[in-house]
């Protein structure tokens, strides 16, 4: 678990924000069934039930494989105790996101599915659904420019602070690519990508705005304090960033569009 | 008409939008923006009571600087574009 050793902290004394514990975890008899995610055939399928007032999550790494793992967690969502059936970075992977998304969202914090570009130290986020090519966009960057780096692939972490700045951070999951890098960036511009047979890009206003941000988010849509908190982020979010939608090729013209435009 | 269940209405600088946060809307994947009349009609309309154009009507006629026929016909328009939203019914 090599991707988890640049974010590690000497200071053992500081507030965790989850404590996971790796131990049996029968399958509990009495559960009730609140939601299945299956938006996505590529993406993880995560069953979730209540336990009394504890929740359940079963996971499996695509939307048809067999259940890779059981997380029992408390409902403030700080504790949880975690079963692999099978898969072990998948499955320590996988909870370690679902919680730290899940405990952060209270504090104006936003665990994203997008990939990262910093250049001239500010960061570009790009999303998208799996298969629109946000990583292929951020190899355009790296090609098109010498001073581009990737700080995260597929999870990076936003955040906003209590200054209004919008910082991204790099995070210890960052999808196919091994990316994972103790940096962060003030937020240049957020852009929503497009495949298309050509480059071009606009501004979003502010529902459409939202709406890709939602959906890029990390969260559980039942949670009427969590749904505040992300509404009270992304809204925020989104008037203090630019965010756009590009219609784009895969080619280093779109980095170029995509950097060069000021909208 | 009556409210469908599960949508919650959120301000967005001068708009506002009605997201689907709810176990009842976990498949609506639309989100409805409202200007600020509309967003004002449904505040009225949220708690689930029944309604018809002539309520929505009254409404606009006591908030805004409109004729009586002028809201009625915005009423009738606001009530077709949200059944067709498929937030009312």
């Amino acid at each position: 678990m090599t991707n988890y050793v640049p974010f590690r902290i000497e200071d053992e004394a500081q507030k965790t924000v989850f404590d996971l514990t790796l131990t049996d975890v029968p399958l509990p008899e009495e559960r009730t069934h609140v939601f299945t995610d299956t938006s996505d055939a590529d993406m993880p399928r995560i069953e979730i039930y209540r336990v009394g007032a504890e929740w359940l999550f079963l996971v499996s790494p695509t939307r048809d494989a067999a259940i890779s793992l059981r997380l029992i967690v408390s409902p403030d969502f700080h504790d949880a105790r975690l079963h692999i059936l099978s898969d072990t970075r998948f499955g320590i992977d996988n909870a370690c996101m679902i919680l730290y998304a899940f405990s952060t969202a209270l504090l104006h914090t936003l665990t994203m599915h997008a990939s990262v570009i910093v250049r001239n130290e500010r960061g570009y986020l790009f999303l998208g659904k799996s298969g629109t090519g946000k990583s292929t966009h951020a190899r355009m960057w790296l090609k098109a420019f010498d001073d581009a780096w990737l700080l995260n692939d597929d999870n990076p972490i936003l955040r906003l602070l209590d200054n209004g700045e919008v910082r991204v951070y790099g995070s210890p999951w960052s999808g196919k690519t091994p990316c994972y890098i103790h940096k962060d960036a003030p937020v240049a511009a957020i852009t929503q990508l497009a495949q298309a047979p050509q480059n071009n890009i606009r501004t979003l206003k502010l529902p459409q705005a939202y709406a890709y941000m939602l959906a890029s988010v990390s969260g559980l849509k039942i949670e009427p304090a969590m749904m505040d908190a992300l509404y009270d982020t992304i809204s925020h979010v989104i008037q203090s960033v630019p965010v756009r939608y590009m219609e784009c090729l895969p080619d280093t013209d779109a980095a170029h569009v995509c950097a060069e435009t000021v909208l | 008409m009556q409210i469908i269940k599960g949508f919650k209405l959120r301000p967005l600088g001068d708009e506002f939008i009605l997201v689907g946060e709810s176990i009842e809307q976990i498949n609506f994947n639309k989100m409805i923006s409202m200007n600020e009349t509309a967003a004002f009609l449904w505040q009225h309309v949220e708690d689930g009571h029944p309604f018809d154009a002539n309520e929505l009507a009254q409404l606009l006629v006591g908030e805004y600087e409109v004729s009586e026929q002028q809201a009625h016909n915005d009423a009738e328009q606001t009530i077709q574009a949200w059944l067709s939203a498929g937030i009312i019914a």
